[in-house]
């Protein structure tokens, strides 16, 4: 498997159920091993560095998929787990990019629960507090793991409307696995189709869309809005 | 007949001090590493064990061996740690069991080989004449051990909940791969926890010792089951839980001696883990299952 990220944009990668979406964003974390590939960040080997120091001197930070919070922990808690890791990564030379107050203008509801346990949020809340809490720390790579799951469409596009000026400002390239193949490629400017664990498609995510043949055989058949008919992970 | 009651609800808050002192322990190191520890409770006794060399075997003051018998009950959680814990897959829980078991009779009986398995007298720390409230008595060493269970219980409640480190630990407990994704340095973590636990249950040695003044290297045979009984009813990870779990099972044993015969104590904790299990799995206190 064989991709790029270019800086400050967001890319995708599409196909179906177990074609190895999610465990590419994994190895790239370094929550699984990587073993034979290597994992680059503008240049620099990161493949043999532990998930903690992916983090904290390349600001790789991964969004898992599903209830990506700890849910006996308060909202405010939950973000200052990231802060923190915002903190440290500052004191390497990486200066702060987001702060607490910003992630709850960004997202109010997360102010007003914020002394609430997590588990009592909706999920889309606690996808929004997942991902305010990755923004705290600080990333350059951002890798998102089905954000959409157990999600309305429509609430995923507004996250996302919120989120990608902050990207921008920012400068943080996203990497991004999303079931929903036509979310994904609405985001996306570039998009890979990965099958069996390899890339077998790279284009710009407009191409993708329009390309009736690759739609039809891979990103759920007969479907105008080209979503996929599972629902599984990844 | 109140005085009697009275009585026997202090025996039993005593008998259950001392097993919260070592339950917490043992439950803290489930929920930051998801395994579970038999050979904690041996850390009680190498604290009383430590004691004893200090005090009577060099003949130095009692402080100084209370200072280095916590700091030797720390240290042997760390290696325990360090030697077992660390290198064994945590995919092999029964792998862990067997070779917690097996630290467990290897210390025990090589301290007890090298007192040709006696049962020496302990040198009390802290003694005092009997307060008599009410016809209730109440000994120094008792108190002492209710104080420093207070303490210990609460303060390592106010820790976990408050603190920055605490708020890491109770992190890497509900989802420890979660808790790599937030760059939380799970090693750092994990050491300190079982530094703590082992401090709590050498601290528990110590004021127990101080009441029973003898050293028994086999008291972590009994003191382990009901470590196990304990944490598992209270909801295995769960600290608060182990307390009033660990206080409600002295009582009761303390009655159950008193009024239905003393070979059932150590039956009382086996059939609440049992129903427990059958019933509510997680535990009384249990909220949610761990992951990672």
């Amino acid at each position: 498997m064989d991709l790029a990220v270019k800086e400050g944009t967001i890319t995708t990668l599409v196909g179906s159920n177990g074609a190895g979406k999610s465990s590419a964003l994994r190895a790239m974390a370094g929550i699984i091993k990587t073993e034979p590939g290597t994992v680059t960040v503008h240049g620099e080997d990161i493949s043999t560095l532990t998930t903690r120091d992916r983090i904290i001197e390349y600001g790789v930070v991964l969004i898992p998929e599903g209830r990506s919070v700890f849910t006996t922990m308060s909202v405010a808690e939950n973000l200052h787990l990231g802060a923190r890791v915002g903190n440290e990564r500052s004191k390497h030379g990486h200066a702060a990019t987001f702060t607490t107050e910003e992630a709850y203008d960004l997202f109010p509801v997360l102010k007003e629960r914020q002394h609430a346990r997590a588990q009592t949020l909706s999920g889309g809340e606690q996808q929004m507090l997942a991902i305010a809490r990755s923004l705290l720390m600080s990333p350059r790579v951002l890798l998102i793991d089905e954000p959409s799951m157990g999600l309305a469409p429509l609430l995923v596009r507004k996250i996302f409307g919120v989120m990608k000026d902050v990207f921008a400002r920012n400068s943080v390239s996203v990497l991004l696995v999303e079931q929903d193949t036509s979310i994904a490629l609405e985001l996306a400017s570039d998009a890979y189709l990965l099958e069996h664990g390899s890339v077998i498609a790279h284009a710009p995510s407009a191409e993708m869309r329009n390309d009736s043949r690759l739609r039809e055989a891979y990103l759920g058949k007969g479907d105008a809005l080209g979503r996929t008919q599972g629902t599984g992970n990844a | 007949m109140v005085v009697e009651l009275l009585s026997y609800l202090f025996a039993g808050l005593s008998l259950g001090s001392t097993y919260v002192l070592v339950a917490l322990g043992f439950t803290l190191i489930f929920g930051v590493m998801g395994i579970m520890n038999v050979a904690h409770a041996d850390v009680f006794m190498i604290a009383i064990f430590t004691y004893l060399l200090i005090t009577t075997g060099f003949d130095l003051p009692t402080g100084l061996g209370v200072v280095i018998a916590i700091f030797a009950g720390a240290l042997a959680g760390l290696i325990v740690y360090w030697l077992v814990l660390k290198r064994i897959d945590k995919g092999h829980p029964v792998a862990l069991f067997v070779s917690t078991l097996g630290v467990s009779y290897v210390v025990e009986n090589f301290i007890a080989k090298r007192i040709n398995f006696g049962r020496p007298s302990l040198e009390p720390i802290f003694g005092s004449d009997p307060i008599i409230v009410g016809g209730v008595v109440f000994t120094g060493p008792r108190l002492l051990l209710f104080a420093v269970t207070a303490i210990l219980a609460g303060g390592l409640i106010f820790w976990l909940k408050k603190s920055e480190t605490g708020m890491l630990l109770r992190a890497v407990s509900e989802n420890a791969v979660m808790a790599r994704v937030v760059a939380i340095d799970t090693n750092r973590v994990t050491m300190i926890a079982i530094a703590v636990a082992s401090f709590v249950a050498a601290c528990g040695g110590l004021v127990v010792g101080n009441m029973t003044l003898t050293a028994d290297a086999f008291v972590a045979n009994s003191l382990s089951l009901k470590m196990f009984a304990v944490a598992v009813v209270a909801g295995i990870g769960s600290v608060g839980g182990a307390t009033i779990v660990g206080l409600t099972l002295g009582v009761i044993e303390a009655f159950t001696v008193a009024y239905v015969g003393s070979q059932w104590q150590n039956v009382i904790g086996l059939v609440a883990m049992t129903v427990v299990l059958l019933v509510r799995p997680q535990g009384l206190f249990g909220r949610v299952l761990r992951v990672g």
